[in-house]
């Protein structure tokens, strides 16, 4: 028995120390191996993004014009600014200008309904409707009324103005940011041609000496 | 030779085969795990390194990229603004209807006149009033040549001596 014991002794002290480097070893070299690639993807990811984001450098303009397309809020005054200017291209009156709350209409994309009335001829108001497509902020008819009388027109429209929150923080460092691409580019080129409103920002009105009623 | 080892102690043949196969197996076992060991150590070391060349490299491109914070602020307000535009274009208007109605009152011209029309974003509504028959009769021909919709319902009509006709139409889904 002891000599069984003795001739079997050293393999199994050969057999255990290679199950704990295995066990120990094989899976420290896995886990390093698993940071390394996972090291070498973050590594692609930031050249990749780090090269985008010199290249785009120049993108100041293309923000200003998605955003005066598409305002980060609600464009009540904007888009009445835009509709007044519209009116008195076309020699149109307008009247009975009342806004409601705005609501969500999908994707966190909210809009604002603006209903007005306006007199004047058919065609200019045909016109007028039309060019709803051309102004910033983006702006769609949804409903209107139309009656002549008297070689006059009137109509009674609700006209409808888009805006979205802003995005609140940037994506994680090592996430990737591509480039626009055609279809992003396309929509970009096609509201670059929108009608951009006299004013985007209201800046604050100047300290003016405020007086007092007591002692005049 | 002279075998001093007393018969009772002798090894049995069989078992000292074992012997000695267990010892040559062992012996294979030590240099197989040397190796395995040495290699394993190897690629650690070598693991390691390249893993503390890469977080150096990353940590210069993390820099870099946050010196572009600005324009990458930009291009993720660029692409949120685009892709929520591209959300507008889905959502319902009445430009179709609005279009197909303005063809239809050009082919009809300025002469008769429209009392009624109501346009939403699933349809249009329009009530016409005709001088004549024969003013009449001329858009009825226009409209079937050139509807812009793909359904036209009469949903009125009536004849006034002093006004002329009076009709009411539906249009439906703009082609």
């Amino acid at each position: 028995m002891k000599k069984m014991i003795s001739v079997f002794t050293p393999l199994i002290v050969v057999l255990v120390l290679f199950f704990i480097l295995v066990k120990v070893g094989v899976a420290k070299a896995l886990e390093i191996k698993s940071k390394v690639d996972q090291e070498i993807k973050n590594e692609a990811i930031l050249t990749q993004k780090l090269s985008t984001l010199q290249e785009v450098s120049e993108s100041e303009n293309e923000a200003l014009v998605a955003s005066a397309a598409l305002p980060g809020r609600n464009p009540l005054l904007i888009a009445l600014t835009q509709i007044k200017s519209l009116a008195i291209s076309n020699g149109l009156i307008l009247a009975s200008v009342k806004a409601n709350t705005p609501m969500e209409q999908k994707g966190n994309v909210f809009g604002i309904d603006i209903n007005f009335e306006m007199k004047g001829g058919r065609t200019e108001i045909l016109n007028f409707l039309t060019s709803f497509n051309s102004i910033a902020p983006i702006s769609r008819v949804i409903k209107f009324k139309l009656g002549e009388s008297g070689g006059i027109t009137n109509a009674s429209v609700v006209v409808r103005s888009y805006y979205a929150p802003l995005p609140q923080k940037l994506p994680a460092l090592t996430e990737a940011i591509n480039k626009l691409t055609a279809n992003e580019q396309k929509l970009l080129s096609q509201i670059s041609t929108l009608s951009q409103p006299f004013f985007i920002e209201i800046p604050p009105s100047g300290q003016a000496a405020r007086e007092d009623p007591f002692n005049p | 030779m002279i075998n001093l080892l007393p018969p009772e102690l002798a090894l049995d043949r069989g078992f000292g085969k074992l012997a000695k196969s267990l010892k040559s197996l062992t012996l294979l076992s030590v240099v197989v795990l040397v190796i395995f060991a040495l290699g394993l150590v190897g690629y650690i070391i070598f693991s390691s390194i390249r893993l503390n060349s890469l977080t150096t490299r990353i940590l210069a491109l993390e820099t870099s990229i946050k010196n572009e914070e600005v324009s990458e602020q930009r291009l993720v307000l660029l692409k949120d603004r685009l892709a929520k535009i591209k959300t507008t274009e889905g959502l319902e208007s009445s430009d179709r209807n609005l279009e197909g109605v303005t063809k239809m009152l050009t082919l009809m011209g300025s002469s008769p006149q429209v009392s009624d029309l109501t346009v939403d974003t699933q349809k249009a509504d329009v009530s016409i009033i005709f001088r004549n028959s024969q003013e009449l009769g001329s858009f009825f021909r226009d409209l079937v040549a050139n509807s812009p919709f793909k359904s036209v319902v009469l949903t009125s009509f009536g004849f006034n001596p002093s006004t002329g006709y009076l009709v009411g139409l539906r249009f439906l889904e703009k082609i």
